[in-house]
């Protein structure tokens, strides 16, 4: 009795359970997105924060971090692609050391930008590029959130890391062009 | 693959993130507390002016609509405020205690934080880009000179140039004003002088451009509209550090 049962119970089961184990991360990483945008509305910018040192100004510290973490990503995209066996001929043992590793020192890169962001000027819309600018620097570090825990989950469906490895891709990209590129056009290539 | 690496992942941004917010939250405390009480020693020179501890403190010692109201300027406090001899630029200084803040502009392109000590009515003032400033206290007056180092500012005929200057001393709300924020993403910084009759000289610093600040209410400190963001003004005291992070 109960063995032709259980096929069918987890061939039911499967496509809620995969779901299931998205929403959770998901809804924290979404969380994480409205608290940064509700904290970078609500605090009143103080104009200044603490910031890496070693750089003509604040703003030429973050456009250079954002865009190490900017070329980083470019090595999460190739490295995830080698991972998923994307890149024909190109077996390498070390792709997911590499796109770990390149993750982290990325993200942590990101992290003293989003502070001084957060903290010296908040979440802003005088103009498009700046709007675009505060949406994506919540909705990364979200997905980031969301990325991560959905890392530690099993049973997921295949498309689930790409899609959301894709946006934090996505959404970095995004923040290096409304910041980093702007900078740098603006202001020029200064240290 | 190890399934607690995204955690440690998560946990090193979390970790990072929140001892980042508590050294911004500290030195704005800090700050905080620096504009109620007398100010002790040097202080990270930055959020004295900035809007974010504008809220308790600052509202309380300088009420909406009262023009720096008397309990705002410090019994040892002397406000001077002039020109220089060729009528360049405006200068502003204030001296409290042994301690001096002053801020030279032109109201257009040329201005100079400057920051330093009185000693035997001799001032050594210090600024940004190597410029300097002395001068001697006469009577009710200051004379001296500012002198502007290399690399102050893209005008090539006002490196090296030294300016002498005469200030009188100023009541209030005559004297010198601060404001810090940011405008359109970028920090802005913006001076005023305003001279006993009633005349004033800014300049909004955003970035790395400058330009005219817009008119100063001296009775109204509440904000000043600068690119459609507020700029909160506060008058400068002698001990305010204004010489500002490098940026």
């Amino acid at each position: 009795m109960t063995q032709p049962d259980e096929p069918t119970q987890v061939t039911h089961r499967a496509p809620d359970l995969g779901l299931a184990v998205i929403l959770v991360p998901v809804a924290v990483g979404a969380v994480v997105a409205i608290v940064l945008g509700v904290y970078g509305r609500l605090h009143e910018p103080t104009g200044i924060a603490v910031n890496v040192a070693g750089f003509s100004g604040p703003q030429s510290a973050k456009a250079w971090l954002t865009t190490l973490a900017f070329l980083l990503a470019l090595v999460q995209l190739v490295s995830a692609l080698g991972m998923w066996g994307r890149l024909p001929g190109i077996e390498l043992a070390w792709m997911p050391v590499l796109h770990c590793w390149s993750g982290r020192v990325a993200v942590l890169l990101t992290v003293p930008v989003m502070m001084h962001c957060l903290y010296a000027l908040g979440f802003q819309s005088a103009t498009p590029r700046v709007l675009i600018h505060s949406f994506l620097g919540c909705f990364f570090f979200g997905a980031f959130a969301a990325k991560m825990l959905l890392l530690t989950r099993r049973g997921l469906p295949g498309w689930a890391i790409p899609v959301i490895g894709g946006l934090v891709f996505t959404s970095l990209v995004g923040l290096w062009l409304t910041s980093s590129l702007w900078f740098f056009t603006t202001f020029g290539l200064t240290l | 693959m190890n399934l607690r690496g995204p955690v440690l992942t998560l946990l090193a941004v979390v970790v990072l993130a929140a001892v980042l917010l508590l050294v911004n939250m500290r030195t704005a405390t800090e700050a905080a507390t620096q504009v109620t009480i007398p100010p002790a020693i040097t202080q990270e020179p930055v959020a004295t002016q900035a809007p974010a501890d504008a809220q308790a403190p600052v509202d309380a010692q300088v009420p909406v609509g009262t023009p720096e109201s008397g309990s705002a300027v410090a019994a040892d406090q002397i406000a001077y405020a002039g020109r220089t001899s060729g009528n360049e630029a405006t200068i502003a200084i204030v001296v409290q205690g042994d301690q001096v803040a002053a801020y030279l502009c032109d109201g257009g392109q040329v201005e100079a934080w400057l920051e330093g000590t009185i000693t035997d009515g001799q001032l050594d003032l210090q600024g940004s880009d190597a410029a300097s400033a002395t001068g001697a206290v006469s009577g009710d007056a200051v004379f001296g000179t500012v002198v502007f180092g290399a690399g102050v500012f893209d005008a090539g005929q006002v490196q090296g140039t030294q300016w002498p200057f005469a200030a009188q001393q100023a009541e209030s709300p005559a004297g010198l004003y601060e404001g810090r924020g940011t405008v359109d993403g970028a920090p802005a910084r913006v001076g005023w002088i305003v001279l006993p009759d009633g005349s004033q000289t800014g300049i909004a610093k955003i970035g790395d451009t400058t330009r005219p600040a817009p008119a100063l209410d001296p009775d109204q400190l509440t904000g000043v509209e600068v690119d459609g963001s507020t700029i909160v003004p506060q008058p400068v005291t002698g001990r305010d550090p204004v010489l500002g992070p490098p940026s």
